[in-house]
Order: structure tokens, then C-alpha cells, then sequence
């Protein structure tokens, strides 16, 4: 009895395991082939790829398997499923980030910032440091600059222990030793560092945080400084997963809050986006709120260059070079302001000294977050 | 196109299975052949030519070795079948590092090929040169049938990271093979585990090394360059022993044997053990067709010096074209020589821990040599480990590589032993009455395995197969 039940037991066993993996790798094969394909990601913020056109040229330079192959991974079926699931293996393990993001306390995304290309960062400071003289001397306008920390300096205490991050402290004393009228915001973010200053899933500020960036610029030029419940605020959305949600893929975070900070009282404004291509009569751009990319809502994300015109009569306009961490603060400038113009270098191309002379700007504010600052390859177009 | 793709898994695999076994018997190599050459010409359309010439090349002179068998002109066919395979690989593995260096000495600017390096041809020329070398000695009969020998040569399984299948290993199997449901259920087994171990363990640490080899050494610490040469000595050995698994798993599944490539290396309680439980095919390969040719030890002490000199400056080339490799190859047949001469006999009489730890010492330094293709780049890697750097102990992002991955390196150490097999075995044995249990726990297991290792294959776009540049 015992002699014959054991091979049919293994053979039993066999059979299970051909037919499992079979089953597995067939249904899968299947539903990849069946499954319809989308053409953009969301959630990467990507379009995905194509099915590479077939040709002689194409195959003999491989140009068509690595489509191919590109599409395949792309159009994976419920990919996003799988791409969770991943991350979720890893926080079994105990790991503390993933797509170079830290898996911080209280929900928080944090992106990382453990590496900077120091001598590029040097030459972004001695290139602004250039400009800042070169307009003082030509216009008698004074060139100020804000680097921004990001999370992970404001929100060290939220980080996983013995996080290897750059000394941010080292990097803006740089600056601050580096580059007249530097506005050091980083104690009156610390200061606040039990509140909702930082998105928990995107690398942006939010507009608390901004308010007490705020409160330091105001401060600097001799503007009346505003508390946070001056303003009459406004969820704009509760449902905005950011970038640090997207580099992580940890599902189980929870969406984060946008919040408009309003003045008490109606105001008129215009905005000239780009010199005239659109002209609108607010500073939050709402459609946005329906995508993936809800920041953009200020301002309509980066623009190359934007012109925002208010009722306010005091004569001060202001210049904010900047990146996208400017475009929230400048919906805080324009209750001050009469008028605010945003250039983006990225996308800018003209000289910014015609710029300078031709908007009669007699504020400049140089506005930055500190890594986006230190790896960025147009600053040096400020010396043109 | 590599196993761990999901352009393989749930593309070219699934179809070629169907088709391999709907087919009726005498078409099947071909089936097996026609696969190799989509899967060959997937990643390098134009080298598949390569491979055909290559193989019609060895499918000739096979022929005529035989058939010349016992007279001067079988030797000539083998010469010359030996000087063609060496010639191919020599051109295009290597003409480049040769020009590169001929200009370097003497001021000559010869222009380089700009050659990219054909999948696999270190592994096909070698599988090649063993058929007409085993025909030749009479191990092996010569294969009549092009399709069949085309199948050998072009495997898909083994094609571009090995095994180094021999011929006289399945010359049997090329024609008289059985493929059945136990060996079958086998080879998923493997195939699973292989894939585990390569996208779920050797990956996973990779991005150690890739993060912590990208930095420059003064930025590191003497405690995080040895966490970098430990993940590599891990991810080199996970990705290539999984690979083979992957290969040795498919193989089972169209009723192929492979002879065993990895036999738990890190196990091993000398530098001389290492090596018989690291990449056995490409080691026997070497021992059998030039170290023993050469006279092996049976000639004396000092020509056996002389022949290992030999077969560890070969090891090393074959590994790259590229300084680095050379110096890799001496530094074992050193290591070798020395455990040859008095060394082995030392270490027996001491306890085994100091075996091993001498044993993983030599090897982990050994793959630093190996990472680096810049060798003052790895010597100055050497340097600071052993604190010649000036670099802190010890820093924040060691201790945090640490810590986030202590789970990891666990899983890692037990994955390198035969633990985990033996507690596989000794389950199914307990339960060897039952006939449900086992195979639920096997299957969730083993579903489990690939299930996570697709996630993680969905996940990434980083996904470097080391092994391909060789």
C-alpha cells in the first residue's frame, strides 16, 4: 500500500505545480494581450509608450524589440496593482523609502535629498551672486533670494533615523555668505514645524508653510506681516496625491489638502500669461483640480513667463525668478503688490536685464526650493 | 531578451511553450531552434547571423573530424574549428582593448571598431569548441542533423549567460530526450526560485552597490565601502546563480539535464573550494580542455604552477577585455598556487570559521577588483576599506543602509547556504503521507514567489542583467 501512494503522491504534487504555473502564466499572458491600453499614466504623469512601427530598419537596430519591450512594461496589465503591491514588500522589510522618497512619520512622503553636485550649486550662487551686482549697479534695484529648505530639513525630526541627507543648514549658509540680501526662511519654517507646512505627498510647500515664508519676505522689504488667519482660507482640494506619492507608491497614503489663502476682502486682478497668449482674472486656475497635477492650480503651474496686475495703486512691482515653489508665494504677493511678474529660466529665454528695464520692476526676488536650486542648469542665463 | 523580462514570461514564453508541445516529436528542435533564433535576434538582429555562421562553421568541421578520425587531417579540422571560434571571439570581444592599448604604448592611433559585444559569445564559442573537441577525442559522436546541432548550439535556456553546456553532456538528450510532468513540475520549481533570487534578492541589493559605487570614495565611510563590496559579492552571486537557475528550470521543462553551475559557493572553507562551487561549467570547461590537455598535475609540481598560471590568465580574459579582469585572474591563480603549495594544508588544521572567513575575505575583495573596470578607481575602493582613505568610520548613510536593510541581508546570508533546501526537503518529507498539504504549501510558495517577482519586475525599470558583458 505504502510502495504505491508515494510516487502518486509526488506525481500528484506535480501535476499541481504544472498546472498552477501554467494556469498563472497563461491567464496573465492573456489579459496582457486583451487588456485595453491607456495611453497616459497619471499616476507616473507620463504618456506611455506606443507600439513601435515595424520596418526592416527598425528591427535591424533593434529599435523595434525595445519598443516592444518598452510597451509591454508600460501597458502592463493593472500595473499600478503590481507596482503597490511591490512597495508594500518592502515596507515588510522593513525599508525605509522607496524612489527616493522617505516613508517619514505621520503619513509623510518625504522626497530625499542626500546627494548635491556641490560645485554646481557654487556656480548657481556666484551666478545669482553676478546678477544680483549687475542690476544694482545698472537699475539701482536691489536682487534678493529665498532658497527654500525642503521637507526633509524642516521636517528632520519626521525623518527615519540616521537618514543620510545633506546638510541643508551648510548649503544655505553658503548662500547666505555668498549672496547679498538673502532671506533666510528656514527658522520661521522650523518654528512651524508641527504644522501643515510641507504637502505629505508632494515636494511642495503648502500655503501655511508659504504664509510663513511670507511673513519673513514682508518683514525684509517693510510690508505689514499677516497671520495665517488674516487670510480667509478655502480647501481647494482634499484629494491631491502629489509627486513624493508617485515616487513611493505607497497606496496607503492619504491624499493631501490644498488651501487657498484669500485676502478678507474682493479684489481685481489680472494675469497675462506668457505676454498676452492668455489673459485671465484669477490666480488659481481650478481646472487642474481635475487632474493628477493639482499644484498647478496656482498660477497654472510653470509658465514661462507670467504678469499678474492688481488694484493695489502703491507703485512697488515685484520679479520673482523662480521655480514652481514661487507659484503659490506669489498668490500671497499680489495682496502687496501692484504688480508681479513670474519668469521660469527653464523656460524663459530673453534676456532677463531687457526684462528688468522694460516691466520697471523695482522688487526682485530670486525664489527657490534648495534642491531645485542646486541642480539647476539655467541660472547661469541670469548674466546674459 | 533576459528571463526576467515580462516581455519573455508573458510573450515569447508562453508561446513557445504551446507551440514546443503541441508539436509532434521530430519537429520539436527545430520548434527549439527556430524559438533560440527569435530570442537571439531579439536583442541582436544582426548577430544572429553571427551565431548561424558559427554554428554551420562547428557543424562542419564536427563532420569532418569524424570522418577523418584517427589521421593528421582530424586534427587539422580541429585546429582549425579552435582557431575560427577563438578568432570570432577574439575579434569582437576583444579588438577593441587591443587597439585601445597597442595606441596607448606606442603613440599609434589605430581607430577603434566601436564593435558592441555579441550576447553570449563567450558562452556559444566555448560550447562550440567543446563539440568539436569532444568528437575529436571520441567522447561524442558528431550530430548529423544540422537542426539538432543548431538546437545545441543556440538553446535559448543557456544561450547568453550558460551554463557552458557540453556536448558530450546532452548529445544524448538532443535526440532521445523525454519531457515529463515530474520533470516538468522540476523545472518550474527552479525556474521560480531562479527568478527570485535574481529580481527579488540579487536586484534588491544591487541598488546598494549601484548607489554607493556611483558616489565618489571620499564621500563614503570605511564601514559603507564594505557594505558596498558585500552588496556586490551578494548581487553578483544572486543575479548569476539565479540566471543559471532560471536556465537549468527551463531546460527541465523541455527535458533537458544541465549539469549544475553553482554549488553554494559562499559556503566554501577555501579559495580552492570556492572555485569548484562557482560557475562549475565554465571551471570543468577550463580543466578539461586546458588544464588536463596541459598536463594537469601529473607532471610535477612546478609545471602544475605553470598550468594553473595558464588557465587563471585565460579565466580572467574570458571574464572581460579589460585590465581589471587580467588582474582578477591572477589574483585567484595566486590565491591558488599558494593554497597549492602549503596554504590548504594550514587551513585544514585550523577550525573551519577561519576557513570561511578567509575564504569570503579573499573573494569579497576579489569582486571589488572585478566591479571596477577603471583599476586605479578599484584600488582606491581597496584603499578605503582598509581605512587608507582618510574617510570617517562610519556615517549616517551607512548606518542607515544598514538598518533598512537588515531583513534583506538576513534573507541574503540564510539564501546562501543550503538551509533553506534542506528545510524544503525535510517539510516534504514530514509530510511525505499527506497528500494535500504539501502540495498547497509548495504552490503558495511558489506562486507566491512569482507573483512578487513579476510585482517587482513591473515596478522596475532597473533591471541590469550583469552578466551580459561576458
Amino acid at each position: 500500500m505504502k510502495y504505491k501512494r508515494k510516487p502518486e503522491t509526488k506525481r500528484f504534487k506535480a501535476i499541481c505545480v504544472v498546472v498552477v504555473f501554467v494556469v498563472i502564466l497563461g491567464a496573465l499572458a492573456i489579459v496582457n494581450v486583451a487588456w485595453p491600453k491607456k495611453s497616459f499614466s497619471e499616476n507616473e504623469n507620463r504618456v506611455l509608450a506606443t507600439f513601435p512601427e515595424f520596418s526592416w530598419d527598425n528591427l535591424i537596430s533593434s529599435k523595434f524589440t525595445d519598443g516592444v519591450e518598452t510597451y509591454v512594461t508600460d501597458h502592463f496589465a493593472f500595473r499600478d496593482v503590481w507596482v503597490g503591491a511591490k512597495t508594500m514588500a518592502e515596507v515588510a522589510l522593513l525599508k525605509k523609502d522607496s524612489g527616493g522618497v522617505y516613508f517619514a512619520k505621520d503619513g509623510y512622503l518625504i522626497e530625499m535629498l542626500d546627494q548635491v553636485d556641490r560645485s554646481k550649486y557654487t556656480e548657481n550662487l556666484q551666478s545669482v551672486k553676478t546678477f544680483a551686482e549687475k542690476i544694482k549697479q545698472e537699475f539701482g534695484v536691489d536682487v534678493r533670494t529665498m532658497l527654500a529648505p525642503t521637507a526633509s530639513y524642516s521636517l528632520q525630526d519626521k525623518l527615519p533615523p540616521f537618514a543620510p541627507e545633506v546638510d541643508q543648514d551648510e548649503l544655505i549658509q553658503e548662500a547666505v555668505d555668498t549672496i547679498p540680501n538673502f532671506v533666510d526662511v528656514r527658522q520661521a519654517l522650523k518654528d512651524h514645524n508641527q504644522e501643515y507646512i510641507y504637502y505629505r505627498t508632494d515636494h511642495h510647500w503648502t500655503n501655511l508653510g508659504v504664509c510663513y515664508a511670507y511673513q519673513v519676505w514682508c518683514q525684509a522689504v517693510g510690508l505689514e506681516v499677516k497671520a495665517p488667519d488674516w487670510y480667509q482660507q478655502k480647501v481647494l482640494s482634499d484629494a491631491f496625491y502629489g509627486t513624493t506619492y508617485s515616487k513611493a507608491s505607497l497606496y496607503t497614503a492619504k491624499p493631501d489638502t490644498i488651501t487657498a489663502f484669500l485676502p478678507g476682502q474682493e479684489t481685481s486682478l489680472t494675469v497675462d500669461y506668457n505676454q498676452g497668449k492668455k489673459v485671465t482674472n484669477t490666480l488659481y486656475e481650478t481646472s487642474h483640480l481635475e487632474t493628477k497635477d493639482k499644484y498647478s492650480v496656482f498660477l497654472d503651474g510653470n509658465q514661462p513667463i507670467t504678469k499678474i496686475t492688481t488694484s493695489n495703486k502703491n507703485g512697488r512691482k515685484l520679479m520673482l525668478i523662480k521655480d514652481s515653489y514661487a507659484n503659490s508665494f506669489a498668490t500671497f504677493a499680489a495682496n502687496d503688490y501692484e504688480e508681479v511678474y513670474l519668469v521660469d529660466l527653464r523656460h524663459y529665454r530673453a534676456p532677463i536685464s531687457q526684462l528688468v528695464k522694460e516691466s520697471g520692476v523695482n522688487e526682485i526676488l530670486v525664489l527657490y526650493n534648495i534642491s531645485g536650486f542646486a541642480s539647476d542648469a539655467n541660472l547661469s542665463l541670469l548674466t546674459r | 531578451m533576459v528571463f526576467s523580462s515580462l516581455n519573455f514570461m508573458f510573450l515569447f514564453f508562453p508561446l513557445v511553450l504551446g507551440i514546443y508541445f503541441l508539436s509532434p516529436r521530430p519537429i520539436k528542435n527545430l520548434i527549439l531552434f527556430l524559438a533560440s533564433l527569435v530570442f537571439y535576434a531579439w536583442g541582436e538582429p544582426i548577430y544572429v547571423l553571427l551565431m548561424i555562421f558559427s554554428t554551420l562553421v562547428d557543424y562542419f568541421h564536427g563532420w569532418m573530424v569524424q570522418k577523418y578520425r584517427g589521421t593528421g587531417k582530424a586534427k587539422i579540422f580541429l585546429v582549425s574549428s579552435v582557431l575560427i571560434n577563438l578568432a570570432s571571439l577574439g575579434f569582437f570581444k576583444y579588438s577593441e582593448f587591443i587597439i585601445e592599448n597597442i595606441n596607448a604604448i606606442t603613440g599609434a592611433s589605430i581607430p577603434v571598431l566601436n564593435l558592441s559585444l555579441p550576447i553570449g559569445i563567450s558562452f556559444y564559442t566555448f560550447q562550440t569548441m567543446s563539440y568539436t573537441i569532444d568528437v575529436y577525442r571520441g567522447d561524442a559522436q558528431a550530430q548529423r542533423n544540422i537542426i539538432s546541432f543548431g538546437a545545441y548550439v543556440a538553446l535559448f535556456p543557456q544561450l547568453v549567460a550558460g551554463p557552458i553546456v557540453r556536448y558530450s553532456t546532452i548529445a544524448e538528450q538532443l535526440n532521445h530526450r523525454r519531457e515529463t510532468t515530474d520533470l516538468f513540475a522540476d523545472g518550474v520549481q527552479r525556474f521560480v526560485l531562479g527568478l527570485a533570487k535574481k529580481v527579488l534578492l540579487a536586484n534588491s541589493i544591487g541598488a546598494i552597490w549601484t548607489e554607493l559605487s556611483a558616489m565618489q570614495v571620499g564621500e563614503l565611510s570605511v564601514v559603507g565601502t564594505w557594505i558596498g563590496a558585500i552588496a556586490y559579492t551578494f548581487q553578483i552571486y544572486f543575479d548569476f546563480s539565479g540566471y543559471s537557475d532560471m536556465a537549468i528550470g527551463l531546460g527541465k521543462m523541455f527535458g533537458f539535464h544541465f549539469l549544475e553551475n553553482f554549488q553554494y559557493p559562499y559556503i566554501s572553507k577555501s579559495v580552492t573550494e570556492f572555485w569548484r562551487r562557482w560557475h562549475i561549467s565554465l571551471g570543468t570547461w577550463f580543466r578539461e580542455y586546458v588544464y588536463i590537455p596541459l598536463g594537469g598535475n601529473r607532471k610535477g609540481i612546478p609545471r602544475q604552477l605553470v598550468n594553473i598560471a595558464i588557465v587563471w590568465l585565460c579565466t580572467g580574459i574570458w571574464h572581460g577585455a579589460s585590465w581589471n579582469f587580467m588582474v582578477w585572474g591572477a589574483y585567484y591563480g595566486v590565491l591558488l598556487m599558494c593554497e597549492k603549495l602549503f596554504l590548504l594544508k594550514l587551513l585544514q588544521k585550523i577550525p573551519a570559521v577561519f576557513g570561511h572567513i578567509y575564504t569570503m575575505f579573499f573573494v569579497i575583495i576579489s569582486w571589488v577588483i572585478f566591479a571596477f573596470d577603471d583599476l586605479g578607481k578599484g584600488w582606491e575602493y581597496i584603499k578605503a576599506m582598509f581605512g587608507f582613505g582618510g574617510l570617517a568610520f562610519v556615517d549616517d548613510r551607512a548606518i542607515y543602509l544598514l538598518m533598512t536593510n537588515a531583513i534583506l541581508l538576513v534573507i541574503l546570508i540564510l539564501g546562501c547556504t543550503p538551509l533553506p533546501a534542506k528545510v524544503g526537503r525535510t517539510l516534504m518529507r514530514v509530510w511525505e503521507d499527506r497528500k494535500i498539504l504539501p502540495a498547497v504549501v509548495q504552490n503558495v510558495v511558489l506562486a507566491g514567489f512569482f507573483l512578487i517577482s513579476v510585482a517587482y519586475l513591473v515596478d522596475s525599470t532597473y533591471n541590469p542583467f550583469l552578466y551580459f558583458r561576458f
